[in-house]
């Protein structure tokens, strides 16, 4: 009796809870995972305990300004130190050091340590410089007797990449810095103990969010699923 | 550029795939353009603010080298699956549930 016989057809069945928990997982892997994994390595390098580099750290602006020099009024006067004294002639200038420091150095974590004597300044930044455009990376609070370490982490970094793409040194500008002598003390340092590249850090989360973005990729698909145990 | 558009298009696609899987009338094209629209921008609003974005910038212009390159290549796997779950759930027209 073929009565009442139900025909059934079999659909070949896509995995749909598969699928739809692998987009659940990149989607939180990609707006979470990744940025708190970039935050948490990028501060690696970022200690307060530092060391003395050894070595020139001077960059000539030009050959006829040098290394230091005050900006007032759009106008630039060369500053020649003595030791480690600027002095500078105008009211609310600002005054301009520039360091050898380019991308290689910023991607190895070299910081700046700032001992200051006597000075009359408020404020001092620190700049990354390629040609005409800059970008600031950090600054700090200025005040007589003091000591100041400018610091950057890994995404600091990565945002002077970003929007500089090179650079060709780095400045600090202090201001605004009033007429008289400056005692400024400037030395590149690098962070006590093992000290890993910026882009170094960053890659160990590109590499890990890259393979597991593709393993959920795969996993989304019916033919292999090495995710399944865990989801 | 380039990395704005990748991350507002990945966003875009798993909004449609999501609305395709989710909807239980036939898909709506504004409707699901509006969502795709909104998914794409909030999660490049969510990138941006996470550093995500400028990290997929950089990987995508090689400053951060093989990892960069490997992080571009699971977004764009990611990428194609989401497309084609976005395609296949728009074909089949069905809602699902999410525990079975």
């Amino acid at each position: 009796m073929a009565r009442g016989r139900r025909r059934t057809t079999r659909r070949r069945k896509k995995n749909v809870l598969g699928t739809l928990w692998g987009q659940i997982l990149a989607i939180i892997t990609l707006i979470a995972l990744i940025p708190l994994g970039v935050s948490a390595t990028a501060g690696y390098n970022v200690r307060s305990n530092v060391e003395a580099l050894e070595g020139d750290i001077w960059h000539d602006y030009n050959a006829t300004v040098g290394y230091a020099y005050e900006l007032y009024n759009g106008s630039i006067t060369k500053v020649t130190p003595t030791g480690t004294l600027y002095t500078t002639t105008h009211q609310n200038s600002t005054l301009v050091l520039c360091l050898d420091m380019q991308e290689e150095e910023l991607n190895d974590a070299t910081y700046v340590r700032l001992k200051f004597g006597v000075i009359n300044a408020t404020e001092v930044k620190l700049y990354a410089v390629d040609g005409s455009d800059e970008y600031l990376i950090t600054s700090a609070d200025v005040s007589t007797n003091s000591t100041v370490v400018l610091t950057y982490d890994a995404i600091d970094y990565t945002k002077v990449m970003d929007k500089l793409g090179d650079v060709d040194y780095c400045k600090l500008v202090f201001t605004p810095i009033q007429p008289g002598t400056h005692n400024i003390t400037v030395e590149l340092v690098k962070p006590e103990g093992l000290v890993i590249k910026h882009t170094t850090l960053i890659n160990s989360i590109l590499y890990a969010g890259g393979v597991l973005f593709i393993l959920i990729a795969l996993a989304s698909t019916t033919s292999w699923d090495p995710l399944r145990g865990l989801i | 550029m380039d990395g704005l558009l990748l991350m507002f298009g990945l966003f875009s696609v798993v909004g449609l795939a999501f609305y395709g899987l989710f909807s239980s009338s036939k898909p709506n094209g504004i409707l699901a353009t509006i969502i795709a629209g909104i998914t794409g921008i909030i999660g490049t609003v969510i990138a941006s603010v996470t550093n995500t974005l400028t990290i997929v910038k950089l990987s995508m212009s090689g400053v951060l080298g093989y990892g960069g390159y490997l992080f571009i290549a699971g977004l764009v796997a990611i990428g194609l699956v989401w497309t084609y779950n976005a395609v296949w759930s728009w074909q089949r027209n069905r809602p699902i549930r999410l525990i079975r």
